[in-house]
């Protein structure tokens, strides 16, 4: 026998590469909690569109908005940030280096912190004790152990960023003056925003809603407590959104073939993020009164600064296919396109999820310019903007994620009718979500307002003109639904069910043609400074003003 | 950092773009005094029932001011009061408003009047009514069980 | 030494996708401040 020349590039060594065992199991942890509150979160949310739709009532006297907790808590709160830290978990260990003891212990803290968080918040929201939505506006009162409950899910979290952060640091010791592998630099920008995000509503949550539910104090400031979880809330879609891009960028490439078109502009477009997530929540506020309307548009403009990171994200991920379709023989302006491998849902459903995210992005830049967001503020659009964001952009890229991440970890293979499902689950999600998104944005232009249950409004016409978008809601919810049972099929098969193998944890290289990436996006130092620069500028006066300027404060109310 | 040609014309393209979307929402605000609602006036919340302009919600004809009337909401859960809102075409009107309890929403339908009521401070929006009609008035912002039921009208009506 | 970007890649696609996103962009801010201006 002849001996071939075997090629052993770096292309070929990543997909050998195998997670260590016990990171797979922590990482695994985080999925099962993850996609137990996706079905919990998406029945709620089939029950919310049904209700809605005017020919359905919620039996035994359920409360609507208690569902609607339940729905924005474990979809947006919980399914995100435990399937964040399991994602981040196994990415840290594929592309940084196995955690070490100490660290995986912190990451099964944290883990456990945040579990035992969510089961008292829970239990809450099921007794009815706390139907104030995720948002829990005060002076809406829930009872304080669905507020410690959430701060134990923030904390928790920070554990497990900890243990994320260690092992960043210790491949730094190891590897002086060197690049962090792009996936570990974006899981490090993605904590550390997620770190001084938190703070604000840490602070809420234990200076205010606490002490406050608790009876230590009778009032608390509206103004203040709301300006502290909106610092918090727009970093929070970004905390949701980054995940997504690691994945769009240092991942995707590779499963197409192909290679990451600029690592440089990759880090820098994530650096932005950071930068220009937290300085801009009063564009949530931007109807409320007792901030000024200049301050409002300061962080009006710090808002669209993050404009520029997204057209930089969706010119880098076409310029990754449009090489890569060319390399496979893709000839004429748009032709490329058919070399890339639609069939592999791998590719297909976070691909779905950036076209989603076009007019997704389109809507956002509507709602945060200035004196237009009373065109939509509250109203069912905001609700549609968001699904197509966070519940589509972002949730179909993990669920293309998680097609390859569970057999990876679990030691077994997506098979050809696991994949064939997947595709199928993608279609049904864009198309449930196309249809419930759009009648939500078209209704939300039409003024009918979100977080409501179903009402004639007295006999208005107009409320009798929202009502074919709300049975087209409850259509597109129902689709939404199905996809989520198939989705969880798959996640079940893959965990316990598909042949035994190796499947790749895909990690992309960089583009020969990519320059070199320069040291000072990985000064990390500077970037805090500037971060933290720019929320004083954005905050320190405005919340002076909030509190010296504060009338009596508010005693708690249960109205449900 | 090297940048490919077409990703310089696209970036110029798209910065082109925000800066002129910011430069009309900043001309509407700071040139054509176009701003959000964003008054600052605060108030005891819970005696407002006996403070001024609360202690008479309603429409009520005014002179001397930029604008003709003043519109006097006060809200609670889960009603406004006053149930139902009348003004003429084409007047100046300052809507005046705020919650008794909890934050509520004041968004009148297919119009840009839409304001966050908080509990101490009070919210206004100055608008000209140049449309005729039944206008709806509903709360966006979750207030408790009856949120939904939270309703009332604004009708424009021809000068008499 | 840092590599030169190979200008030569052809991109032509990707800057016609790009300035259709930046179309949609345009095209719906324009219409949601159309909406905007004619309502009270």
């Amino acid at each position: 026998m002849s001996e071939q020349p075997i090629e052993v590039n770096e292309s070929f060594r990543s997909k050998l590469k195998k997670i260590d065992a016990r990171d797979a199991k922590l990482s695994m942890a985080h999925l099962y909690v993850a996609f137990i509150a996706l079905f919990l979160g998406g029945l709620a949310g089939l029950l919310q569109v049904l209700v809605r739709s005017g020919s359905f009532e919620l039996p035994w006297g359920i409360n609507y908005y208690q569902v609607l907790t339940v729905h924005g808590v474990l979809l947006g709160l919980i399914l995100t940030t435990f399937f964040i830290f399991g994602f981040q978990t196994a990415a840290m260990s594929v592309a940084v280096g196995t955690l070490s003891s100490n660290q995986r212990r912190l990451g099964w803290i944290g883990f456990w912190v945040m579990t035992i968080g969510t089961a008292m918040a829970a239990v809450m929201v099921l007794l009815n004790e706390a139907s104030v939505l995720y948002t829990f506006y005060a002076p809406l009162q829930a009872h304080w152990i669905f507020y410690a409950g959430l701060a134990l899910v923030v904390v928790g979290s920070w554990i497990a960023a900890l243990s994320e952060a260690l092992r960043w640091m210790k491949w730094r010791k190891d590897h002086p003056k060197q690049t962090t592998p792009l996936l570990g630099f974006m899981v490090v920008c993605n904590n550390l925003m997620w770190f001084i995000a938190t703070i604000g509503v840490a602070t809420e949550v234990l200076f205010q809603l606490l002490p406050w539910s608790l009876g230590f104090v009778d009032r608390v400031d509206i103004l203040l407590s709301r300006t502290l979880f909106w610092s918090f809330g727009h970093a929070l879609v970004y905390f949701w959104l980054l995940p997504a891009y690691m994945i769009w960028y240092a991942i995707v490439p590779q499963i197409i073939g192909g290679r990451i078109f600029s690592d440089a502009l990759a880090r820098l477009s994530f650096i932005m993020f950071v930068l220009f997530s937290v300085p801009v929540g009063l564009h949530h506020q931007l109807t409320e009164p007792g901030v000024d309307g200049s301050w409002k548009f300061l962080q009006v403009v710090l808002t669209m600064m993050v404009v520029i990171p997204s057209l930089l994200t969706a010119f880098s991920l076409f310029a990754t296919f449009e090489l890569r379709g060319r390399e496979l023989g893709g000839k004429g302006i748009f032709a490329w396109l058919k070399k890339l491998p639609w069939h592999d849902v791998r590719f297909f459903a976070p691909f779905i999820g950036m076209l989603v995210f076009i007019p997704g992005g389109a809507g956002g830049i509507v709602n945060a310019s200035y004196q237009m967001n009373q065109l939509i503020h509250n109203t069912i659009w905001v609700t549609g903007h968001f699904h197509l964001t966070v519940a589509t952009a972002v949730m179909l890229t993990f669920f293309g994620a998680t097609y390859w991440l569970v057999p990876h970890l679990t030691g077994r293979t997506l098979t050809k009718e696991m994949n064939k499902l997947g595709i199928i689950q993608t279609i049904l999600w864009a198309l449930g979500m196309g249809i419930m998104s759009i009648s939500m944005h078209v209704a939300g232009l039409m003024g009918a307002p979100r977080r409501s249950s179903f009402s004639d409004y007295g006999g208005a016409e107009i409320a009798k003109t929202w009502l074919s978008y709300q049975i087209a809601q409850a259509v597109g919810g129902t689709l939404l639904f199905i996809a989520i049972i198939l989705f969880l099929y798959i996640f079940i098969k893959l965990c316990w069910a598909t042949p035994k193998g190796h499947e790749e944890f895909p990690i992309a290289l960089v583009s020969d043609h990519a320059q070199e990436t320069p040291a000072i996006l990985e000064n990390f130092k500077l970037w805090i400074v500037i971060l933290v620069a720019l929320v004083l500028i954005a905050y320190t006066y405005p919340i002076y003003d909030i509190i010296s300027n504060a009338p009596l404060g508010s005693k708690g109310y249960k109205l449900w | 950092m090297h940048f490919h040609k077409y990703e310089k014309y696209w970036l110029t393209f798209g910065v082109g773009s925000l800066i002129v979307f910011l430069l009309i929402t900043g001309i509407m605000a700071f040139h054509n005094g176009s701003h959000p609602p964003s008054a600052k006036n605060t108030i005891n919340h819970e005696k407002v029932e006996q403070i001024a302009p609360f202690d008479k919600p309603g429409v009520h004809k005014v002179s001397g001011k930029d604008w003709d009337y003043e519109v006097v909401v006060l809200a609670s859960a889960f009603f406004y009061n006053p149930p139902v809102l009348e003004v003429p075409l084409g007047a100046k009107v300052k809507f005046i408003a705020t919650s008794k309890d909890v934050v509520h929403g004041f968004e009148i339908a297919k119009t840009n009047v839409n304001m966050m009521l908080e509990p101490g401070y009070i919210s206004e929006f100055v608008t000209t009514v140049n449309k005729k009609g039944e206008f709806l008035i509903v709360c966006n912002e979750y207030c408790g069980v009856g949120h939904a039921q939270m309703h009332s009208i604004l009708k424009v009506v021809e000068p008499k | 030494m840092s590599k030169k970007q190979d200008t030569n890649d052809n991109l032509k696609g990707t800057f016609y996708l790009s300035m259709t996103i930046g179309v949609i962009i345009v095209a719906v801010w324009a219409s949601c401040f159309a909406i905007f201006m004619d309502r009270f």
